[in-house]
């Protein structure tokens, strides 16, 4: 039903870049629909290394077909670059909402709901026996209904030339900005490897990050994060239970958040009080031994999801007062020129006249 | 426990000895080096014994050197026997300095424990301080580059040659390094966590059961065709240059020897062959001046094929000319046995063991052979990778420098005696024996202890994540 011609596709924002720059989503609207599809674009000349992560992304997301998984409709390629198009998730990333609506993290509830959502997925992910390995707030998207588990350039199979392995050894090719999600078993890289269940230590660090609204280990040194999981020192949920004083959270801030966050963060931090089946919920993913953690698949029946079950993803974003966009208004005038300029080079009707 | 220090007879000891904590948990006794005059202190007391003026200052009895220090000592001049004589020194006079893992870094990378010592340099491990991934180094010092003919020129054309590699089972160069004012070279490799000669060498009748040498040859052979069609002959193809990641992949390492062909030969004319010579053709072996580039790895794969499936070795010899002589001269039959244990196994390495170059298999040929083709039944467990200092696991062996570094930056030097770490490591061993009686005796009480804590423990604990910005200060890049 989407077509193979990228002139059917108007081009309408460009919402993110994604893949070391060689990425960018844009906002576009079919033309023969008027539908709204986001549409991907790879410029692979640019790409080296990432061209077969590229290629494995398109064919992994392929085989899998789940309601909190993202899809796509078609994927093509024109010229130097490869088109991937997918349904719009109208609240961008996680990690965007976050940055624009939510900036001391996302309200229990609704994190509750989005984590239901991602937890549907990964049990259906794992079941077909793969590993996702970039679990993070901005590889979960969100649009008005539900959330969905994107970013699967470091998603791979258990299963090898027709047998299953018992475990990985290798860190995903390009890791290097989801280190401070992976479990601790990854980072190791010895002889007992990792499995499936490396995924539910990301869920825990991803629930302090949706939680929080800052991501976990972001201003410590890559050895020192390192080593404190491999200690096996967790991140905590913050609130009046747990959030450090003001002073260390300046310290941090000048880093993160700059000063004056800090000390608003601090006060939002201290008030909150978060369930203690929260916390639990978030320690228990994060624990240092694998066989510890629940799968997937038992997390789903934990008791932290349980509060969400009366209420919708859609609701809470209305009663928290998150619009959605009127995509008729926006238009990025410079991207209209980009591709103009880009069709005439194209069609050959335009000449330089000296 | 008594140690004994060789002594001149002038009374003057000449002591030079270095001695690490790690070193002591794993030998548990001293390394105590005699030295060369001119690294002696001179404020040395005149009795000899090292404990003696040690006790009260030890700063100045000894005098503390790395490892290429101690390296670089010159015993010549104090071996001689009938100048030296032993004697005793108490255990609680021997001194130890608990020598703090000093966290070191080269470029982007953390150094790591030694994993192994060729020719040309150490080897040690290392961490990539940005992407976390383990790595290898190759330490090429210029020093010991000279002493080898030809020594740099081979480096740097092996460089070049593992430059442009890149496969699956070839070991691949990711980043060089060099530091002109030390005069040495860091050549950062893949991290492989053993080689299939360490592997020979902890297997019962030092083999491989057959499916676990089924998977090596056939990477083996994926690797080789991927050389040879970059027109690279290894020269040097055995099982100490065949090196294991963890996950059991095979890497083709060592390019020492190998010769690239020139991109407009005709064919795969070699005039050289420097290999291990229980692993070289009757080709090389007779000496001729030209011969098939491309066989001379076919018949080494042969070889080691052979060696990791039996633990045996085709030709032997009492020495390198005996050796040479037996694999020139005449054709090698394939045992009866052999053909007992696997007969498809007994006809492929007979293929490739041709003594006739042009009657050998061709990679092509060996892909076709039925052994190659389908894998023997899996037997039993898989012989695994031995541990190294006790670590089955393997794990990084950076990771004590970077707890040094980032939890024990206050710490204080610390001396202790021998008598001291002998009386500690007798109470080490009793609390742990204690432990062993005690946790056999209760084992379901503690687990639900530990549930009705967790939620005050949580509580208590230090938000850990976003606290301390440290900066890289005792790292010095160098």
């Amino acid at each position: 039903m989407f077509g193979f011609n990228p002139n059917d596709y108007d081009l309408k924002v460009e919402l993110s870049k994604c893949c070391n720059n060689i990425g960018t989503v844009f906002l576009a609207q079919y033309r023969p629909t008027a539908e709204y599809v986001a549409v991907k674009k790879y410029r692979m000349d640019k790409a080296k290394e990432e061209n077969n992560l590229i290629r494995d992304e398109i064919l992994t997301m392929r085989n899998l077909n789940h309601p909190n998984i993202l899809s796509f409709y078609t994927a093509f390629v024109h010229d130097f670059e490869v088109y991937l198009v997918a349904p719009l998730m109208c609240y961008g990333s996680c990690k965007d909402t976050i940055g624009n609506c939510f900036t001391t993290g996302f309200p229990e509830i609704v994190v509750s709901l989005i984590l239901r959502d991602v937890l549907c997925g990964l049990e259906y992910l794992h079941r077909k026996g793969y590993i996702h390995r970039s679990i993070k707030a901005s590889h979960i998207l969100l649009n008005q209904s539900k959330a969905v588990l994107g970013g699967f350039r470091s998603c791979t199979s258990l299963v090898s030339h027709g047998e299953r392995v018992r475990a990985l050894h290798n860190l995903a090719p390009c890791s290097r900005k989801s280190l401070n999600w992976l479990a601790p078993e990854v980072l190791e890289q010895n002889l007992l490897g990792y499995t499936e269940k490396s995924d539910i230590y990301s869920i825990g660090i991803t629930t302090c990050e949706l939680a929080n609204g800052v991501e976990p280990f972001g201003d410590s040194q890559t050895t020192f994060m390192l080593m404190e999981k491999i200690r096996g020192n967790q991140p905590t949920l913050l609130d009046d239970s747990t959030c450090p004083t003001e002073e260390i959270l300046a310290q941090v801030g000048d880093v993160v958040m700059g000063e004056q966050f800090a000390a608003k963060a601090h006060q939002i931090y201290s008030q909150r009080a978060f369930s203690d089946i929260f916390h639990k919920f978030a320690e228990i993913c994060m624990a240092r031994q694998p066989s510890d953690r629940p799968t997937a698949a038992q997390l789903l029946n934990h008791s932290f999801l349980k509060q969400s079950k009366n209420s919708s993803l859609y609701e809470q974003l209305i009663n928290f007062g998150i619009e959605i966009a009127d995509y008729s208004k926006l238009r990025d005038e410079s991207i209209g020129v980009c591709e103009e300029l880009g069709d005439m080079s194209i069609n050959g009707n335009f000449e330089w006249d000296f | 426990m008594t140690v004994t220090v060789m002594e001149e007879p002038s009374g003057r000891s000449r002591d030079v000895y270095r001695q690490t904590q790690d070193d002591i948990a794993d030998e548990g006794e001293a390394e105590l080096l005699l030295g060369n005059p001119h690294y002696t202190d001179s404020r040395h007391s005149e009795n000899g014994l090292v404990g003696e003026s040690g006790l009260n200052d030890p700063h100045s009895s000894v005098t503390w050197l790395d490892d290429e220090e101690i390296e670089r000592l010159d015993f010549s001049s104090t071996a001689d026997p009938a100048n030296m004589f032993f004697n005793r020194v108490n255990s609680s006079e021997i001194i130890y300095q608990a020598k703090k893992k000093v966290c070191k870094m080269v470029g982007k990378y953390v150094m790591g424990d030694i994993l192994g010592e060729g020719s040309y340099g150490k080897v040690k491990e290392v961490l990539d301080s940005e992407t976390l991934n383990r790595r290898a180094v190759k330490i090429l010092t210029k020093r010991k580059l000279r002493r080898i003919p030809n020594g740099e020129q081979n480096v740097r054309r092996e460089i070049q040659l593992l430059r442009k590699l890149k496969h699956k089972n070839v070991v691949e160069l990711l980043d060089v390094l060099c530091n002109e004012e030390k005069q040495k070279m860091y050549l950062i490799m893949e991290y492989c966590v053993g080689g299939l000669q360490e592997l020979l060498d902890h297997a019962p009748q030092k083999k491989l059961p057959l499916f676990q040498a089924h998977r090596y040859f056939r990477q083996l052979i994926n690797g080789l065709e991927y050389l040879h069609s970059c027109g690279v002959i290894h020269k040097d193809i055995k099982p100490g240059n065949l090196l294991l990641t963890l996950d059991h992949t095979l890497k083709i390492s060592d390019f020492g020897v190998a010769e690239q062909l020139d991109a407009f030969a005709v064919d795969d004319t070699c005039t050289t062959g420097q290999g291990s010579p229980a692993f070289q053709p009757p080709e090389i072996a007779n000496g001729h001046e030209s011969f098939s580039g491309f066989k001379v790895d076919i018949w080494s794969s042969g070889v080691t094929l052979y060696n990791i499936t039996t633990g045996l070795y085709p030709f032997e010899g009492d020495n390198i000319y005996r050796l040479l002589e037996n694999i020139g001269k005449s054709q090698w039959q394939a045992p009866d046995w052999l053909y007992e244990l696997d007969q498809t196994l007994a006809e492929l390495i007979l293929g490739m063991l041709q003594s006739e170059p042009m009657s050998r298999l061709t990679i092509q040929q060996i892909r076709h052979q039925s052994w190659f083709i389908s894998a023997p039944k899996v037997t039993g467990p898989p012989i695994p990778i031995p541990p190294l200092k006790h670590d089955e696991l393997r794990c990084s062996t950076v990771l004590p420098y970077l707890e040094a570094y980032h939890y024990e930056t206050e710490r204080e030097d610390v001396y202790f005696t021998e008598h001291d770490l002998n009386q500690e490591l007798a109470r080490q061993a009793a609390t742990h024996a204690a432990q062993l009686r005690n946790s056999s005796s209760s084992t379901s009480v503690p687990n639900t202890k530990k549930k009705r804590n967790s939620s005050s423990k949580r509580r208590s604990r230090k938000s850990v994540s976003c606290i301390s910005v440290r900066k890289l200060t005792s790292c010095r890049p160098s």
